[in-house]
């Protein structure tokens, strides 16, 4: 039997790794005091902060939902969820306000089902 | 680097008298993971599969690539041939599909693009990857010992041989043929 990868996918440390950067460098870099931050969140065991992911941007220019694949497909699981409950509980709705709600959910769904899922390969 | 659909994870492993070197592809043209581990003291086969096994199971990679030992051409030493072996048991253990390509598999595949030395096939794969352009290491006189960083050129000639074997990629077209 085929076993499952449960680790955490981040492009974090391929990416330091291309440009040859070391931890410390990037951790500066980012504004960190120390290494930890960014070995933790290369091994999966810390999620980027918003800081970081947009700091990873500013660096190498890989938006967070690619440089960060995992986290941006828990982040949408749970906001689809989310989305598609307040989907429903605005079906019946002849508002304005609550069709133009709708319309943005649509949107949402529309654009999450519309790509591979990233969390069935992890 | 592909980042919108993420595909299978192949790992190539190459080792040599003081280490081993693996490269992990997510694609011909984009390298994952990669490094060359030294391990120095005894009992080295043991250690270099415990290295290993740490790799497959942080990556759980689909295919491993090593060298196939069991060609006239192959020159490695009866430690690097047991070594071989013992991944061979590795990968069943660990579910991972096996692929093995003998040294002539890779000068074959490299021929197209006129490389034929070890040498000229690590400026090859310098060019097509620049992630490891910086790592190439300075041409080896006969009086000089390889040098380490060599095995890491050597560990992605395989795993771009399995893609040219397997997958389109800039070196399948001429194999083909």
């Amino acid at each position: 039997m085929k076993k499952i990868n449960r680790k955490v996918l981040c492009y974090l440390r391929t990416h330091r790794r291309v440009w040859g950067l070391t931890q410390e460098e990037l951790a500066s870099l980012m504004g960190f005091a120390s290494a930890t931050h960014v070995s933790r969140i290369e091994n999966g065991k810390r999620a980027p902060t918003v800081e970081s992911a947009l700091a990873c941007q500013v660096i190498f220019g890989i938006p967070p939902s690619a440089m960060f694949p995992h986290t941006y497909a828990l982040v949408e699981e749970k906001v689809m969820r989310n989305t598609y409950r307040l989907h429903l509980a605005f079906s019946n709705t002849t508002s304005l306000s609550g069709l133009r709600k709708r319309e943005l959910f649509s949107l949402a769904l529309k654009r999450a089902t519309g790509k591979p899922n990233t969390l069935e390969r992890t | 680097m592909t980042h919108d659909n993420l595909r299978n994870l192949v790992l190539s492993i190459y080792p040599f008298s003081r280490g081993f070197a693996f490269v992990l592809f997510e694609g011909p043209e984009a390298p994952f993971d990669w490094g060359v581990k030294e391990i120095k003291e005894k009992h080295k086969n043991t250690k270099t599969l415990d290295e290993i096994r740490k790799i497959i199971d942080r990556y759980r990679p689909e295919v491993l690539v090593v060298e196939d030992t069991t060609g006239k051409d192959s020159r490695r030493t009866s430690r690097i041939r047991k070594l071989y072996r013992m991944l061979v048991h590795l990968a069943e253990a660990e579910y991972v599909e096996l692929y093995r390509c003998s040294k002539t598999e890779v000068k074959e595949c490299f021929a197209s693009v006129g490389a034929g030395t070890k040498y000229e096939i690590a400026k090859a794969i310098a060019t097509q990857i620049p992630a490891f352009a910086h790592r190439l290491p300075r041409l080896r006189k006969i009086w000089m010992s390889e040098d380490p960083r060599q095995s890491l050129f050597d560990a992605a000639a395989l795993g771009l041989t399995y893609f040219a074997r397997h997958i389109r990629s800039p070196y399948a077209e001429d194999v083909s043929s």
